[in-house]
């Protein structure tokens, strides 16, 4: 009786052991991902950082923290900022730094130009025209437009159930109201412009995109009007190199993608995931991917969508997301990924080729700005750590 | 770190100081009852048992068991042979087992606990093994050394991600026994888990340490 028990005993450990054996051969390898990490470096911008903008002549690239910070080479160091207030966003348009302020002890918001990399700023804060009296909160910052003939859009409010997209003109004296009327869902998330159409795309919450070649009389796309995307940011891509950009991706935290080519209007579909409106181009003419940050469940990050596959693509349901990693991708090691940025919430992407002339030698450069996790990068595929 | 993912540490430090909290409460029950001899001197008794010593152990005693303590991540290898980063630190780990007696010596049971432990990057590792245990005692009474092998499953959680696999526990341990109901002692088990997957590259083994006290309830 008592080997008998033994002996079944031991026969079913053997079956577990095969079991699991059997079980385990195509799950991911943890303890290797584990060996692939890397130590956190202390961060040299700190906290949620704004989307970065680097300016045309001099290469300088701007991060705003609250603080505002220039990197030139590769050394981080604080900028003057306009006023005692806080830095909470930041666009470039060319040579032409623009900077949005929250004062501490008003919260009133204001934004201010500087052409000199940051040395100096504007007297005065840039003024809203009377036709746009009262929309002094400003939330948001975009730049779209042919190149060389940017626009500044302003997302702003003047209550919570009224929000204005304003309008900045290089060499104008005010902000103009350039869609007004709109409600709580009126929140700016995005601007782009479509080289092929010559449009202007602006992405609100739940507005939808606001789409027309004359600024001015924009109206909303049909299709894209829909509260459930709660639509987070938009982007042109130039997915065949002719023609500038011809294809227009849009995102929203209702997990919905939208896509639109050849100025043809916008499909969209539910991808699963919860984009918070990353959006970049990583073109360093061998791998060419749009990276589009995700989080689903306890993964965050970054995706990418292979951009050859987004000129076969008919409709956004045949887009595909792919994890990074791998030969094509803006990233070399999925492993390393995964245990670093991987695991943080990025509001803004962006990739720059720095010149040698800016630093010691030429690179490709992907920063992401996370939430209270500070700005990351990954320079010519490499790791993922906090810029230091 | 989530308190999620503290719980099975939480839970086995409950039970443990719920075991010591009934050891005691046994112990005071029992004192008034008991009277003090009036003299040291041995009592007039001779004994007419000429067999063997009873054993300490016979068939059908059964013992519980509560481990906590920590975890030392030794080394990883891949498939390959070569020994990868072991990006791991120290953590914590907690077991609950239930063994019984085919013998004096042998024991059969089963086990399941938890562990968790830091990575280098900031992430976490979590652990849940369960399995078959088997147990020799080694015994100097009042002291015991059990050697024990256990196999059973494990589920690793990292990053959102699991694993689903196969572990090995060899150990050993060193019990007092403090009364009939109650032992304690250190407990050391090697943790063996491979994770096989399709390329050697990522096949690796991860090899583990245990050190934890421990608790015992016979009965």
């Amino acid at each position: 009786m008592q080997r008998s028990i033994l002996t079944r005993t031991v026969r079913l450990a053997l079956l577990l052991a095969v079991l699991f054996t059997a079980v385990a051969c195509d799950q991911s390898p943890l303890f290797y991902s584990i060996s692939n990490e890397t130590k956190r470096k202390t961060a040299a911008v700190p906290g949620t950082p704004s989307r970065t903008v680097r300016m045309v002549t001099s290469g300088s690239i701007f991060v705003a923290n609250g603080k505002l910070l220039k990197r030139t080479g590769s050394d981080w160091q604080g900028a003057s900022r306009p006023d005692g207030g806080l830095v909470r966003d930041l666009a470039g348009i060319g040579d032409t730094l623009f900077a949005l302020t929250v004062s501490e002890s008003d919260l009133a918001t204001k934004i201010w130009k500087s052409t000199d990399d940051a040395v100096s700023w504007g007297a005065s804060a840039i003024q809203l025209d009377t036709a746009a009296s009262g929309y002094d909160s400003f939330d948001s910052l975009f730049t779209a437009g042919p190149a060389g003939s940017e626009i500044l859009f302003v997302g702003a409010h003047k209550s919570d159930s009224d929000y204005v997209i304003l309008r900045y003109d290089a060499g104008a004296s005010a902000l103009v109201p350039e869609e007004d009327g709109m409600g709580a869902g009126g929140i700016l998330t995005g601007a782009a412009y479509l080289d092929l159409t010559g449009e202007y795309f602006l992405s609100t919450e739940s507005e939808g995109i606001l789409r027309g070649t004359t600024l001015g009389s924009l109206t909303p796309e049909t299709g894209t009007v829909d509260s459930s995307f709660i639509l987070s940011g938009i982007i042109s891509v130039d997915t065949d190199s002719t023609a500038g950009t011809d294809t227009l991706v849009a995102v929203g935290r209702g997990e919905s993608l939208l896509l639109s080519k050849d100025g043809n209007p916008f499909t969209s579909h539910n991808k699963g995931y919860i984009f918070p409106g990353a959006l970049a181009v990583y073109a360093d003419g061998t791998m060419n991917q749009v990276l589009v940050g995700i989080q689903d469940g306890t993964t965050y990050g970054f995706m990418e969508i292979d951009l050859t596959a987004l000129s076969d693509a008919a409709d956004a349901t045949a887009v595909t997301l792919n994890k990074v990693g791998g030969t094509s991708s803006s990233t070399g090691d999925y492993s390393q990924f995964a245990g670093s940025l991987g695991t943080e919430a990025v509001r803004s992407l962006a990739y720059y080729t720095i010149p040698a002339s800016v630093d010691t030698a030429t690179y490709g450069i992907v920063f992401a700005s996370t939430v209270n996790e500070g700005l990351w990068s990954s320079t010519n595929r490499g790791n993922w750590n906090l810029e230091s | 770190m989530s308190i999620r993912a503290l719980r099975p540490a939480f839970m086995a430090a409950f039970l443990l100081c719920l075991g010591v909290f009934a050891m005691a409460q046994e112990s005071e029950a029992e004192t008034p009852a008991m009277e003090a001899p009036e003299e040291s001197e041995p009592l007039p008794i001779d004994s007419e048992w000429d067999g063997p010593a009873p054993k300490l152990y016979s068939k059908g005693d059964k013992t519980f068991i509560i481990n906590l303590g920590t975890i030392l991540p030794l080394f990883f290898y891949s498939a390959e042979g070569k020994v990868m980063d072991n990006k791991l630190s120290i953590g914590g780990t907690g077991s609950l087992n239930y063994n019984y007696y085919f013998n004096s010596n042998m024991a059969l049971g089963g086990e399941f606990g938890g562990s968790f432990s830091g990575t280098l990057g900031g992430n976490m590792l979590f652990m849940m093994p369960f399995g078959i245990k088997g147990t020799y005692h080694f015994i100097a009474s009042p002291f015991e050394f059990p050697v024990s092998l256990m196999v059973g499953g494990v589920t690793q959680s990292y990053l959102g991600t699991d694993y689903f696999g196969l572990i090995v526990k060899p150990g050993a341990a060193a019990y007092w026994r403090f009364n009939p109901d109650w032992s304690f002692g250190l407990n050391s088990v090697w943790w063996w888990i491979p994770q096989w997957t399709s390329s050697a590259t990522t096949t690796s083994y991860g090899n583990f340490l245990e050190l934890t006290l421990s608790a015992r309830y016979h009965f």
